[in-house]
C-alpha cells in the first residue's frame, strides 16, 4: 500500500499546503471539507426552492384555480392571479427534477460523502482534490440552466421531471418543450457529469487511501453505503447522459430516437425517424431506478451510524448489512421495469420485472431487522440525530412496505399514476433520505463547522417536522386507494374525485405548516454557525475515526498518522472502562486482534 | 423524561392502522369509500389482491413498528443499565431473510395468474382451422386519444376499422354488459394513459404502436375515463364517459348513431 | 358539478375548513380583480388607418371605457344592455353571473366561475384568444372579439346558433387544442355559451367604439364624462351611442336563426355507391371547384399556404404591417397580438375534420365556406356536386399521390 505511506510522509500529496488565499481557501478550494460544506450549503438552498414549489401545487390542489396569494397577481397580473394549467405542470416538474437531481443526491453524494469519506478511512484528502474541485463547479453551470429555464417560454420545462419523449423531445407538444427543455436536459448533463467525476472520486479513494489497518470490513456504514453508491453512480450515468444527448439530438440535430414515425403534435409535423419512445423510458429508467438507491444507501449507512453511536451498542449483523447493500445495489439494476408495467412494455417483462422487485424488498426488509435489533438491549440516547434517525427507520418501514403492494403488477396497474405512488416515494425520500440528511447535520455539524447546533430547536425542529410530514403525506395514502391521479391541474374536473376535496385541503394546511416549520431548522442552523458553543473533538463519543481529529479537522485532516485497531461500532464492551472504543487506540485488555462482526450474543 | 420520545413512535403503528381502518370504511371518518365502485369480474380480482398485500403489509408494519417503539421504551438511558455487546446473530439474520423471501416469493406467484389474465392472454373467440387454434376476439372499438380529448371509432357493420360506415363517438364510450370486450388503443400525438378507475384498469397509449385492453363489466351505468400519462398542459382535463348498457340497447344505438352520421334519420 | 357532494362531517367541522376560508378571503382581497383588457391591437390599427398613427386622445379611451362598463360591466360582475325587450333572449344575466367571476361554489354546491376555470387559461379573460396557454397553441384559441365563427349551421357573416356554440363545447374541435367539456352539467354548458356570446358582443361593440373614435375630432366628446352630469342626461347620451354602435351588432345575432343553411336530405345512394360519387368527386375537386389550388394537388394542404387568416389579417393588412418586419410585428405583439402564422389549407390525407366528419358536417363546410379563413361558400355547384365533393373528401381511397400529380 504505497499510495498509504506517501499520503502521510510526503507531506504534500494529496492534501498539499494549505491554502492562503481567500478565493483558494474558500471559493475554489481543493480541500474536501470545503467543497462537502460548498454542496451542503447550495444544495439547502435548491431545497428551499423545491420547497416553495411544493407548497404553491399544494395551494392549486387545495383551491384549484383560486387566486394564488404573494405569486400568484406577479405572476399572472391578467388572470387576477390565478395559476395557469401549464405553470402547474412546470411547477411539479421543476420541483421533482429540484429536489432528486439538486437537493437529495448531491446532498447525500456531495456534502455527506466529500465531506466524511477521507475523515472516515483516515485519508488527508480525496484522490484527486482538483477533480473534486471540478465536480463541484460542474454543478453551478447546471444551477444556472435550470435557472434560466425558469425564464423560458411556458415558464419552464413541463414534461415532468421523468420528461417522457415525445411530450419533452417535440418542442411544439408542450408550453415548456422549447427552450426550457433544452437547458433542462443540459443542465442534468452538467450535474450527470459533476456526478460522474465525484463518484470515481469516491471509489478511487475508499479503495485505495484508507490509513493502516482499515480493511473493508472496518469501514463505517456510510462509508459503504457511499461506496456502494459511487459505484452504482459510476454504473448507470452513463446511460442517462447517453439518453440525454439523444434527446437533446432529436431536438436540435432531427434525428429519431425517441419520435414514432409520421407524428402530428400540436398542428405540426414532427420528428423524422422511427424511433421508439419506449426506449427513452427504458433508458431513463435504467438510470432513476438506481437512483433511488444513490438517494437512500448512503442514508441508510448514516442511519446505521448515529443508531449504533446513540445506542451505545454495535450494530447488530454488520457484515449481512453490508451484504444486503451490495445486494440492493446489484439487484437495483434489474428493477426499472416496475415503473413501466403499464407502459406498453410486453406484460411478460413485466411479470419478470415483479418477481425482481418483490426480491429487492428482501436486503431492504433485512436492514430494517437489524436496526430493531441494535436498539434492541441498547442505553438509547434521544438526541436529535438520533431522533432523525430512527423517524428514518420508522419512515422507511412505511415506505418499504407500500412498495411492496407496487411491486405487485396487477395491483401497480390500479395506484400507478396515483397518489399512492406519491406518498410511496415522499415517504422513501422525505420522510427517508431527508430526516436521514437532518440528522446527519446535526450529528457531523460540529465536526463541520467547529460548534453544536441547539438540541431544544433541534427537537423543536424534529417534533414538528416529523408530525407534519406524516399529517402531509399519509393522507395521500388514501388519495391513492382512490385512483386520485398525479399530475392534475384539478383533479376535481372528475365527479368520482370531488369529495376528496377536503382531504386535499387537510393535506395543504399540513404541507404549508410542514415548510413553515423548517424555518426553525434554518434559525438553528445559522445561528449555530456563528454563534453555537464550541464543540469538543469528540462530542457525541463516538467511535468513528473523524471524531479523532479536531473539530473543525485541520487542512490534511489528520496531526498524525492515524492506525486503526478494530471495526467502528465497538461501543459498551464490558472489557472497557468506558462505553465507547475509538478505532484508533488499542482496546483494553487482550481484544487486539478481535474483528467485529464475529462474535455471537453475549 | 427522554423517553417519553418513544410514544411519539408508538403512535405510528396505532394512528397508522387506525387511520387505514377508518379509511377502508370500518370507521368511514376519513372518506367513505376504500375503494371506488367495483364494476366487473377484473375489479374483484385485483381488489382481492389489494386487500391481501394490505393485510400482510398491515400486519408487518405493526409489528415492526411496534417493535421499534417497544425497545425505545425499554431500552432508553432514563433505565439502568448497560448496552448488551452483541454483534449479530446468524439464526436470526437467517430467519428474518427466509421467512420475507418465502412470502414475497409466495406473493409475485399467487398473484401471477391474474396479471396473465387482465393483461397477457388476450380473449379469444372460436377455433380457426387455418391458425389451428382460437382466433383473437377483435375489438369492439378503437380508443383514439389525442391533446387533450377521447374519441371512440366503432368498424361499424362490416367489422373493419378506416372504413365510411365506421361510427365515431367522441367522449362517450359506448359498451354492451357482460361482454369481454376488447378495445384497442392507439394516440394521435403523445403518450397518454387510458384508465378506468371502477375496472381498476391502466394502459399508457404509445404513438405508433398498437396495445389492446380488455374488460367485462357487469351492470349498467356511467363511469369515468381519465388519462393517466402526462400528456402535457390539459392532462387534467381529459376526461370521457363510459356508458354501460344493455346489449339491445347497445345494438340501437349503434345503428342510430351510425344513420344519424350518414344523415339518415332526417 | 358541484365541488362538495359529500363531505365527511369530520372534515367538514374541523377548524382546518374555516381556516381555509380565511386564507381564501385574504387570499382574494390582496389579488386584484382582473379586467377587460383594452382591445389594443384594434386602437393600434384604428389609430394607424384613420389618424396617421397619432394616439387616440385618452379622454376619448376613458369615455369608450366608461361606455363599456356602463354596457357590459366587470369579468366579476356583468351585465348585458336590455334596451330593447328581445335583447334580453341572447344572453341570460343568471347565466353570466354563473360563468364570470372567480372560480367559487356556494353552499348549496352550485359552481360559478366557470369561464376563468375551463376557458380563460386559453380564451383569455376578455374572450380575447390571448390567455396565458394561448401562444403555445397551433392554432391560436379563437379571439371572439371579431364576432366570427368558423364551425356552425349559419351563413357566411352571420352569428353561430346557440346548438352550434354548445356543439362545440360538447365535442370539442378535433384537431386542435380545444377539448370537449362533456362532463360538466348541461346547465353549466348552457351558462358558458351565453357567456362566450356575452364577450362576442362586448367585443364587436369595442371595436365598434374604437372606430367611432377615431373618427372624432378632439373637442368632439364621445359623450360627456359621468362624473359632471345628472344621471339622466348621462343615459340620454349612452342612448345615442347604442343606437349608433350596439343595435348594429345585436340585430345580426337576433337574425341568426333565420339565417340557418338547410342540408338537402342525403342521397339515397350516397354509401351504397360512394365509389361513383367519390370519382365524381375528384374530377371536381382538381377541376371546375378549384380545390386544389389550396388544398394542393395532392390533397395535403399544400396549395396556397401564403394567406392569414381574417384574425390576423385584422390588424396584419389593415394596418399595413409588414409580417417579415420584426419591429412592426414586435409593436402589436407588445399590444397583446399573437405573432402571425400563415393559414395551412387543411390536410385531407389525415381526414381529421374539426367541423366535425359527418356528410351534413363536411356539407356545410363545402357549400358555406368556413368564415374567417380563405375557404370559400361554394359558387356554381349543384347540391349533387357538393355531395360528390364529401364523399371524395370522406373516402379513404384518396389520394394516390401520383396519380394526384398527373392531373
Amino acid at each position: 500500500m504505497i499510495q498509504l505511506v506517501s499520503q502521510y510522509e510526503s507531506g504534500s500529496a494529496p492534501a498539499g499546503a494549505p491554502p492562503r488565499g481567500w478565493l483558494t481557501r474558500y471559493v475554489f478550494a481543493t480541500d474536501h471539507k470545503i467543497i462537502g460544506a460548498q454542496f451542503l450549503f447550495s444544495s439547502l438552498a435548491w431545497m428551499a426552492i423545491g420547497g416553495f414549489l411544493a407548497m404553491a401545487i399544494r395551494w392549486q390542489l387545495a383551491w384549484p384555480w383560486s387566486d394564488m396569494p404573494v405569486f400568484g397577481p406577479w405572476l399572472f397580473l391578467a388572470e387576477g392571479g390565478q395559476i395557469s394549467p401549464e405553470f402547474y405542470t412546470m411547477l411539479f416538474t421543476m420541483h421533482g427534477t429540484i429536489m432528486i437531481f439538486f437537493v437529495v443526491i448531491p446532498i447525500l453524494l456531495g456534502a455527506f460523502g466529500n465531506f466524511l469519506i477521507p475523515l472516515m478511512i483516515g485519508a488527508r484528502d480525496m484522490a484527486f482534490p482538483r477533480l473534486n474541485m471540478a465536480s463541484y463547479w460542474l454543478m453551478w453551470p447546471g444551477f444556472t440552466c435550470l435557472i434560466a429555464a425558469f425564464f423560458s417560454p411556458g415558464y419552464g420545462p413541463a414534461a415532468g421531471w421523468t420528461s417522457y419523449a415525445p411530450l419533452a423531445s417535440a418542442p411544439e407538444a408542450a408550453p415548456g418543450s422549447g427552450l426550457g427543455q433544452s437547458l433542462w436536459l443540459a443542465s442534468l448533463l452538467f450535474v450527470g457529469a459533476s456526478s460522474i467525476l465525484g463518484s470515481v472520486n469516491y471509489i478511487t479513494t475508499i479503495l485505495f487511501l484508507r490509513v493502516r489497518g482499515m480493511t473493508l470490513f472496518r469501514m463505517p456504514m456510510t462509508v459503504w453505503g457511499l461506496l456502494v453508491t459511487a459505484i452504482l453512480q459510476a454504473l448507470a450515468l452513463p446511460v442517462l447522459t447517453a439518453a440525454l444527448v439523444m434527446q437533446l439530438a432529436d431536438r436540435h440535430l432531427g434525428t429519431g430516437f425517441f419520435m414514432p414515425h409520421d407524428l402530428v403534435i400540436n398542428n405540426s409535423a414532427v420528428g423524422g425517424g422511427a424511433g421508439q419512445p419506449l426506449l427513452w423510458q427504458h433508458l431513463f429508467w435504467f438510470y432513476s431506478h438506481p437512483a433511488v438507491y444513490i438517494m437512500i444507501l448512503p442514508a441508510m449507512g448514516m442511519v446505521s451510524d448515529m443508531i449504533s453511536c446513540f445506542s451505545r451498542k454495535p450494530l447488530f449483523g454488520y457484515r449481512p448489512m453490508v451484504y444486503a447493500t451490495c445486494a440492493i445495489a446489484a439487484m437495483g439494476f434489474l428493477v426499472w421495469g416496475h415503473h413501466m408495467f403499464v407502459s406498453g412494455l410486453n406484460p411478460l417483462a413485466g411479470s419478470v420485472f415483479m418477481v425482481s422487485t418483490m426480491l429487492i424488498a428482501l436486503p431492504s426488509g433485512v436492514k430494517v431487522f437489524n436496526w430493531l435489533a441494535t436498539l434492541w438491549g441498547g442505553r438509547i440516547q434521544f438526541t436529535t440525530p438520533m431522533l432523525f434517525s430512527v423517524a428514518f427507520v420508522s419512515m422507511f418501514i412505511i415506505g418499504g412496505l407500500s412498495g411492496i403492494l407496487m411491486a405487485a403488477n396487477t395491483v401497480d396497474e390500479y395506484v400507478h399514476d396515483t397518489y399512492y405512488i406519491v406518498a410511496h416515494f415522499h415517504y422513501v425520500l422525505f420522510a427517508g433520505s431527508i430526516m436521514a440528511v437532518f440528522g446527519g447535520i446535526c450529528y457531523w455539524f460540529p465536526k463541520m463547522f467547529g460548534r453544536k447546533m441547539n438540541e431544544t430547536l433541534g427537537k423543536l425542529h424534529f417534533l414538528l417536522t416529523f408530525v407534519l410530514l406524516n399529517a402531509t403525506f399519509f393522507p395521500m395514502h388514501i388519495l391513492g386507494w382512490r385512483g386520485f391521479p398525479r399530475r392534475y391541474a384539478d383533479p376535481y374536473h372528475l365527479e368520482q374525485f370531488q369529495d376528496l376535496l377536503p382531504l386535499n385541503q387537510f393535506i395543504t394546511f399540513a404541507a404549508l405548516a410542514l415548510g413553515a416549520s423548517q424555518l426553525i431548522f434554518v434559525v438553528n442552523f445559522l445561528y449555530s454557525l456563528f454563534a453555537g458553543p464550541r464543540a469538543a473533538d469528540n462530542v457525541w463519543q463516538a467511535n468513528t475515526l473523524e471524531w479523532a481529529t479536531a473539530s473543525p479537522p485541520p487542512h490534511g485532516n489528520f496531526f498524525r498518522e492515524p492506525v486503526v485497531e478494530r471495526g467502528p461500532y465497538e461501543y459498551s464492551d464490558p472489557r472497557s472502562l468506558l462505553d465507547y472504543q475509538p478505532q484508533t487506540s488499542f482496546p483494553n485488555g487482550s481484544g487486539a486482534e478481535r474483528q467485529t462482526g464475529e462474535e455471537a450474543p453475549a | 423524561m427522554n423517553r417519553l420520545w418513544s410514544l411519539l413512535f408508538l403512535a405510528v403503528p396505532v394512528l397508522g392502522i387506525v387511520i387505514v381502518l377508518g379509511a377502508s370504511g370500518v370507521g368511514g371518518f376519513v372518506t367513505d369509500r376504500w375503494l371506488p365502485e367495483a364494476i366487473g369480474p377484473r375489479t374483484t380480482s385485483v381488489d382481492g389482491l389489494f386487500n391481501l398485500i394490505h393485510a400482510i403489509a398491515g400486519v408487518v408494519f405493526f409489528l415492526t413498528a411496534t417493535i421499534l417503539g417497544v425497545s425505545l421504551w425499554c431500552f432508553s438511558a432514563d433505565r439502568a443499565g448497560s448496552a448488551r455487546f452483541w454483534h449479530g446473530n446468524v439464526v436470526l439474520e437467517l430467519l428474518w431473510t427466509a421467512i420475507p423471501a418465502g412470502v414475497l416469493v409466495w406473493l409475485a406467484f399467487y398473484q401471477l395468474p391474474f396479471w396473465n389474465l387482465n393483461k397477457v392472454d388476450a380473449p379469444r373467440m372460436y377455433f380457426d382451422p387455418e391458425q389451428r387454434e382460437e382466433s383473437l376476439t377483435p375489438p369492439i372499438a378503437r380508443v383514439v386519444a389525442r391533446q387533450f380529448d377521447w374519441s371512440f371509432v366503432y368498424p361499424g357493420s362490416d367489422g373493419e376499422f378506416d372504413t365510411i360506415d365506421d361510427v365515431v363517438s367522441s367522449g362517450v364510450l359506448v359498451l354492451p354488459r357482460d361482454e369481454m370486450n376488447v378495445l384497442e388503443l392507439a394516440s394521435e400525438d403523445v403518450i397518454h394513459g387510458f384508465a378506468i378507475n371502477a375496472l381498476r384498469l391502466k394502459q399508457d397509449i404509445v404513438p405508433g404502436l398498437a396495445s389492446r385492453v380488455w374488460f367485462a363489466v357487469s351492470g349498467e351505468g356511467e363511469w369515468e375515463i381519465h388519462c393517466t400519462e402526462l400528456c402535457g398542459w390539459g392532462h387534467y382535463r381529459m376526461a370521457a364517459k363510459l356508458r354501460v348498457v344493455s346489449r339491445v340497447e347497445y345494438d340501437q344505438w349503434l345503428r342510430s348513431t351510425l344513420l344519424a352520421q350518414q344523415g339518415h334519420d332526417r | 358539478m358541484s365541488r362538495h357532494p359529500q363531505i365527511s362531517e369530520a372534515l367538514r367541522n374541523s377548524t382546518g375548513v374555516s381556516l381555509s376560508l380565511l386564507l381564501i378571503f385574504l387570499a382574494a382581497g390582496c389579488t386584484p380583480a382582473p379586467e377587460f383588457r383594452l382591445n389594443a391591437v384594434h386602437r393600434r390599427t384604428v389609430e394607424l388607418e384613420s389618424l396617421d398613427g397619432q394616439p387616440i386622445s385618452d379622454e376619448h379611451l376613458r369615455q369608450a371605457g366608461d361606455v363599456l362598463i356602463a354596457l357590459f360591466g366587470t369579468p366579476g360582475h356583468p351585465v348585458f344592455p336590455e334596451v330593447e325587450s328581445d335583447w334580453a333572449s341572447i344572453v341570460d344575466l343568471e347565466n353570466l353571473k354563473l360563468a364570470a367571476g372567480p372560480v367559487a361554489s356556494d353552499r348549496s354546491g352550485r359552481h360559478s366561475g366557470l369561464f376563468r376555470e375551463h376557458c380563460a387559461h386559453c380564451h383569455g379573460v376578455s374572450g380575447d384568444g390571448a390567455g396565458p396557454t394561448a401562444a403555445f397553441l397551433n392554432p391560436y384559441p379563437r379571439d371572439f372579439r371579431l364576432g366570427k365563427f368558423k364551425f356552425k349551421s349559419t351563413r357566411m357573416y352571420r352569428p353561430p346558433t346557440d346548438g352550434d356554440l354548445l356543439r362545440i363545447l360538447e365535442e370539442g374541435i378535433p384537431g386542435t387544442a380545444m377539448p370537449s367539456f362533456r362532463l360538466l352539467d348541461r346547465d353549466e354548458l348552457v351558462a358558458l355559451v351565453d357567456y362566450v356570446k356575452y364577450l362576442t358582443i362586448r367585443g364587436q361593440v369595442e371595436r365598434a367604439l374604437l372606430e367611432e373614435i377615431s373618427q372624432l375630432n378632439d373637442k368632439e366628446p364621445l359623450l360627456a364624462s359621468r362624473a359632471g352630469l345628472p344621471d339622466d342626461e348621462f343615459d340620454e347620451q349612452l342612448s345615442l351611442v347604442i343606437d349608433d354602435v350596439v343595435t348594429p351588432v345585436i340585430n345580426k345575432w337576433l337574425e341568426r336563426e333565420n339565417n340557418v343553411t338547410e342540408v338537402p336530405a342525403v342521397p339515397e345512394d350516397l354509401f351504397s355507391s360512394r365509389f361513383q360519387w367519390a370519382a365524381r368527386g375528384r374530377q371536381l375537386f382538381f377541376g371546375r371547384a378549384n380545390c386544389a389550388q389550396c388544398h394542393g394537388e395532392t390533397g395535403r394542404g399544400d396549395g396556397q399556404t401564403q394567406n392569414h387568416d381574417d384574425w390576423t389579417n385584422e390588424w396584419l393588412m389593415r394596418a399595413k404591417v409588414d409580417e417579415n418586419n420584426r419591429a412592426e410585428v414586435a409593436e402589436f405583439v407588445r399590444l397583446g397580438a399573437l405573432r402571425p402564422r400563415k393559414l395551412r389549407p387543411r390536410n385531407l390525407e389525415h381526414r381529421v375534420f374539426r367541423g366535425g366528419g359527418t356528410p351534413m358536417d363536411l356539407y356545410r363546410r363545402i357549400a358555406d365556406g368556413i368564415e374567417g379563413t380563405t375557404m370559400p361558400a361554394a359558387s356554381g355547384l349543384s347540391e349533387e356536386d357538393v355531395w360528390s365533393l364529401v364523399m371524395f373528401v370522406k373516402e379513404p381511397g384518396f389520394p394516390e399521390n401520383d396519380e394526384g400529380h398527373q392531373h
